[in-house]
């Protein structure tokens, strides 16, 4: 239950929100219309105040020139948008997966070719392959560990 | 047939507020939560989505350039002010929450950017250095037409303080409540009530003066 207004509280609410009740703070609105209904007193607070309400009601809608609106709507091709924080963890995270999954399919290659191929030949290729797949494995994820350490820092 | 008028009568008065036009503003900051569809809107210009950012450029570039305008009266640094507010809506809506409505947050974005350059100016005014106004006279503004009256409140809110206009034209003209408007202007309740009030009360002395009123003696 809203405590009651003052008629002095009221002046100054009038005096600042105009003579809109809906204008004044909620937690006071309800108080100050109860204080209309009952004091004649407080409605000729609103009636002095109403002129000025009127004329602030005519103001006219605000416009945009041509040449702003322009400049706005160029803006998303002039300006690109750095990385959000939510995409640069998605990148770091892509990488991440790319990089696990490399790493698994050179074990399950290699595993597997020397099950399945001739000993001696099965060495040479599991071995080339180990090699060559290896260093990109390894340069994928110390790029995802690069991103990850930078995404830390920026945390 | 009266149920019909009512409907249009409140149609009417929403699509008045939606225009940034005065009217009865929502009073959101103890009863509505602050998402609306603005808020989808900014998230999806996180994602890079031009449309929606085009979007609220159109909902809120005009309210944001009246406002800017008020604070710098200078045309030019207020067309600045708007591009680059705009420009940190399309480089950093990923990091908005929702705390405050998106109307708010932008308008918090400009006034800051606008106080930068008044204070680079040394051009900013302290809150309680404002002249006491005389008494106004008891012209009849009601009866001026349409037009004349939006003129002469356009040179009468020229001529207030800056942040005594800003704060007028936040509430009266922009529907916000004054708990938005004092988060815009990061002052207090009160400071925003002295704010307004000495701001009506200037205003209606200027309203009074026959150069405001585009009257030739």
């Amino acid at each position: 239950m809203n405590e009651p207004l003052s008629i002095e509280r009221l002046k100054a609410l009038v005096l600042a929100y105009g003579t809109e009740p809906e204008r004044f703070p909620a937690g006071e609105r309800d108080a100050a219309l109860l204080l209309l209904s009952s004091s004649a007193e407080a409605r000729a607070l609103l009636e002095r105040e109403r002129e000025l309400d009127v004329v602030l009601a005519s103001a006219n809608a605000p416009e945009l020139s041509p040449n702003l609106l322009r400049r706005l709507n160029e803006v998303p091709v002039r300006f690109p948008r750095a990385a959000s924080r939510t995409s640069r963890w998605a990148q770091a995270l892509t990488g991440f997966g790319w990089a696990a999954a490399a790493a698994f399919g050179v074990y399950w290659g290699a595993h597997s070719a020397s099950l399945e191929a001739p000993a001696a030949e099965a060495e040479t290729v599991s071995g080339e392959a180990a090699t060559e797949l290896g260093d990109e494995e390894l340069e994928t994820i110390e790029l995802a560990l690069g991103a990850i350490d930078e995404l830390s820092e920026d945390l | 047939m009266a149920r019909v008028t009512v409907v249009v009568t409140v149609a009417a008065t929403a699509a008045k507020r939606e225009r940034g036009r005065s009217g009865p503003p929502r009073d959101v900051a103890h009863t509505e939560p602050p998402i609306d569809d603005d808020a989808e809107l900014v998230l999806r210009v996180g994602q890079g989505d031009v449309p929606a950012y085009r979007e609220l450029v159109r909902r809120h570039a005009g309210n944001l350039r009246r406002f800017a305008g008020r604070l710098l009266r200078d045309d030019s640094e207020a067309e600045d002010v708007v591009q680059e507010t705009f420009l940190r809506l399309w480089q950093r809506a990923a990091d908005y929450t929702p705390a405050a409505r998106v109307a708010t947050w932008l308008h918090r974005i400009t006034h800051n950017l606008a106080v930068d350059r008044l204070r680079a100016r040394g051009r900013l005014t302290a809150l309680d250095d404002d002249d006491d106004p005389a008494p106004s006279s008891a012209r009849p503004l009601v009866l001026l037409d349409q037009k004349r009256r939006a003129e002469a409140l356009e040179r009468a809110l020229a001529a207030l303080p800056e942040r005594q206009g800003a704060a007028v034209t936040l509430v009266h003209l922009q529907g916000m409540t004054g708990a938005e408007a004092a988060e815009v202007l990061g002052v207090g309740s009160e400071a925003l009530e002295s704010l307004l009030s000495r701001g009506r009360r200037k205003l209606k002395e200027l309203l009074a003066r026959p150069e405001i009123l585009g009257e030739t003696r």
